[in-house]
């Protein structure tokens, strides 16, 4: 992980996974309601399915690899480890995205 | 039920006692409906609200109806005529009229019973299985149940007792519901026949529906009907003027796991010719029918067992029947065809689309009478309905077998979670899960964390309802959809407690592997599989399943064979399997498991299905029954509709919101109401 991780980034990821999540894992029309802490294992809104759809969002949205030893609860259980870690993959390949385009792509 | 005409059972007669494909003389078959009420109402008052009542039963007993009426109560019956009636019409009385009974189901051991009754200086009037069980009741009161090997489900009105007996078999094959009404107790076969029942009316239980999301039934005695019940599998009820009492005559129970002498120990093998000798047994009596008996081949283990005794039993040419699947996720069909060449029997094998079963499913929903979260029951309406076209109307099948050999893979995942739980963190341990799950392609690339938490490894192990912990948290995932009104009212209630505390009280000094059947064979056999995927979809068209694994004398025997001879190592029903290798082809006994299963929300794209699904789960539909928030159900359609395979929480979730929707449409017309529920007898 990056030890310098960009805040802004890390918000807008924050931000923009925890749509995906209410659109598509929990369904609500509340997504602030997700504690960004909150292990999303605990609370019943990752499992074996889930995972697949989130990994794979994630993937496709921040056009990033995500090899299947990194699919772990350390990098994905809560809403702030999932910014940290993609911002920690983006920022490890500068260039390969741009904050703005991904602002306006949203 | 039937008393058999002789020009047709000599026709049908053989040499052998029992025969597949064929009948023997003077026996009987009884695929009806019971109805019946105790009420002050005058006699022709009575007569037309049990006939009404008898009537919406037809698809069980199309051929004829019987009521009778006498002060007090009525007793109706929906009769399918096998052959013409020479004396076994119901509801039948005795001699002097004291006693008369309503029968739904089958004594198997009705031909030993009736000699041992006879041999006490009974004698009978017909050859009717129907009439054992009135003499039984003459001669043992109440505790007549007791003699009884069978599924049944019967009203006696004992005249001189002024009461009304209800029983209903132990396994819970065949059903019984009933109500209290402002003018009288009222019983039937299925929940429809209650509703013709003027003041009589369909509310959706709130608690029966947060159960069914977790649990996939309701607890009986509680249905989705407010105020009506079920009778519990094994269960007594009478109902008399000082009120209506329930209790259980029999009980599902395994032995103390600390009590060594409970178990049978003696050597694999003489347990192993022990419980194949029961088996055959069991068989054999199932086949006493007076009309031809065919049998369901699915191509897993316990229909190919059932299959090959039945073979064995009656060397015939036995028809056999399969569902297949246009899609290889679900399809049986090689394994099936294996089976059809060892056996050489008559077979014929449906083909199910998953258009099909987004078509038929309205009707699916009004047989099963309640909300279900697969379609799996659909594929077997479509295959009952085969049975019937091809005038057959008893089929023999091999349910029962997983529950009470240990053949589910949640018993096994129990086993290894436990296993785990032992030493956390082990990457060997967990990748078993992987093992466990070959169909599963999601769980194959999962890290060994992830394995952990999805299988929940860390949860402690002495919870009573622990093997079934994950499937009942991924079922109520499905919950996210109730309205916040529905939420309100639910607020307090835990499913999981009422289930915890509906169990035994020696519950927990049961080995685990005991502990996780009880739950599968106790609570799930009965509220989904024998119901809904059982008796309400053979009914609809009429057709009689029969259970030879769900012998009383088997299930017995097998709670006390030891955990380890069940499932050894991971092999799932070994010793089963070891009693009847010799029946089998190799290819089946060593074919890896794969769970009935049918396609869930996919089935609900073609054309037809679209039309009603548009209908009942549009925003209006939605918010006038009130179950369901109709925001959150557009998410889940917008995810169905693009065309990504669904997790299971998701694929419970549709089918359980549509299943419910068009409940509520069939039965009730009405939006959710907050009122109190009842507590039944």
């Amino acid at each position: 992980m990056s030890n310098n991780p960009n805040p802004d980034l890390q918000a807008f990821i924050e931000k923009d996974v925890r749509l995906f999540i209410a659109e598509n894992l929990t369904f609500s029309d509340t997504p602030d309601e997700l504690d960004a802490d909150t292990s999303m294992l605990e609370a019943e809104i990752i499992d074996s399915t889930s995972i697949l759809e989130l990994v794979s969002y994630l993937e496709e949205r921040f056009n990033i690899e995500i090899e299947d030893s990194a699919i772990v609860p350390a990098n994905l259980d809560t809403l702030n480890r999932i910014a940290e870690f993609v911002a920690s993959r983006l920022e490890s390949h500068p260039g390969a995205f741009d904050l703005e385009q991904l602002r306006q792509d949203s | 039920m039937e008393e058999g005409h002789r020009g047709r059972e000599a026709f049908w007669h053989t040499d052998c006692e029992t025969g597949a494909g064929m009948a023997i003389l003077g026996e009987n078959i009884a695929m009806c409906g019971i109805t019946g009420c105790l009420s002050a109402l005058g006699n022709a008052e009575k007569r037309s609200r049990v006939s009404a009542m008898t009537a919406a039963l037809h698809h069980r007993g199309p051929d004829g109806r019987g009521i009778h009426v006498e002060a007090g109560v009525g007793l109706g019956h929906a009769r399918l005529s096998i052959i013409d009636l020479a004396g076994g019409s119901q509801p039948m009385s005795n001699d002097d009229q004291s006693v008369t009974i309503t029968f739904n189901g089958e004594i198997f051991n009705f031909v030993e019973l009736r000699a041992e009754l006879e041999a006490r200086g009974q004698r009978f009037r017909t050859r009717s299985d129907t009439e054992v069980i009135l003499r039984l009741y003459e001669t043992y009161g109440e505790d007549c149940v007791d003699h009884l090997n069978g599924d049944f489900a019967f009203g006696i009105w004992d005249r001189r007792k002024q009461k009304l007996v209800l029983a209903r078999d132990r396994m819970g094959v065949r059903p019984i519901f009933y109500t209290q009404h402002r003018d009288g107790f009222h019983f039937a076969s299925e929940v429809k026949a209650l509703l013709t029942v003027p003041g009589v009316s369909a509310e959706l239980d709130p608690l029966a529906l947060d159960q069914i999301f977790t649990l996939w039934f309701p607890l009986a005695p509680r249905t989705p009907f407010r105020n009506i019940f079920e009778l519990p599998p094994g269960h007594m009820l009478v109902a008399d003027r000082s009120g209506v009492r329930s209790r259980a005559y029999w009980r599902l129970e395994y032995p103390d796991r600390d009590d060594k002498a409970a178990l049978d120990r003696r050597p694999s093998a003489e347990v192993a010719e022990t419980l194949a000798d029961l088996l055959i047994d069991a068989t054999r009596i199932r086949l006493r029918s007076d009309v031809p008996v065919g049998a369901y081949l699915s191509g897993g283990l316990d229909s190919s067992i059932i299959t090959a005794a039945v073979t064995r039993i009656a060397p015939t040419h036995l028809r056999t029947f399969s569902v297949g699947f246009e899609d290889d996720e679900f399809d049986e069909t090689v394994f099936q065809q294996q089976m059809v060449k060892a056996l050489a029997t008559d077979h014929e094998r449906v083909s199910v689309t998953s258009a099909m079963i987004g078509e038929i499913f309205p009707d699916v929903v009004r047989h099963t009478e309640r909300p279900i979260l697969r379609t799996a029951p659909a594929p077997l309406y479509v295959l009952s309905k085969l049975v019937r076209e091809r005038d057959y109307k008893v089929v023999l099948t091999g349910e029962g077998a997983d529950e009470v050999f240990a053949g589910y893979d949640i018993f096994k995942e129990a086993k290894l979670r436990r296993f785990c739980a032992r030493q956390p963190g082990s990457q060997m341990r967990s990748s078993l899960f992987r093992r466990l799950y070959p169909y599963l392609p999601g769980l194959q690339n999962q890290s060994q964390a992830y394995l952990e938490a999805f299988f929940k490894v860390g949860l402690g192990t002495d919870d009573p309802l622990y093997s079934h912990l994950p499937r009942f948290r991924t079922t109520a995932g499905a919950k996210v959809f109730f309205s916040s009104e529905l939420k309100a009212e639910l607020r307090g209630y835990d499913t999981l407690e009422d289930l915890r505390d509906a169990l035994p009280a020696d519950f927990t000094r049961w080995h685990p592997l005991s502990q996780a059947q009880y739950l599968e064979a106790a609570h799930l056999l009965p509220g989904y599989i024998l119901s809904s995927q059982g008796d309400r979809m053979a009914m609809a068209h009429s057709v009689e399943g029969r259970f030879p694994f769900l012998d009383h004398r088997l299930v017995e025997f097998a709670a006390t064979i030891p955990p380890e001879q069940k499932i050894l190592g991971l092999r799932e029903k070994h010793i089963l399997r070891k009693a009847m290798s010799d029946l089998l082809p190799p290819e089946i006994d060593n074919r890896t498991k794969q769970p009935y299963r049918a396609p869930d929300s996919p089935s609900f794209n073609g054309p037809t299905a679209r039309a009603y699904v548009n209908d009942v789960l549009s925003p209006q539909a939605l918010e006038e029954t009130g179950h369901f928030n109709p925001r959150a159900v557009a998410k889940l359609r917008a995810k169905c509709d693009t065309g990504k395979p669904l997790g299971f929480r998701d694929n419970m979730a549709f089918v359980g919101i549509l299943s419910t929707q068009l409940w509520t449409r069939t039965f009730s017309n009405a939006g959710r109401q907050s009122q109190p529920t009842d507590q039944p007898a």
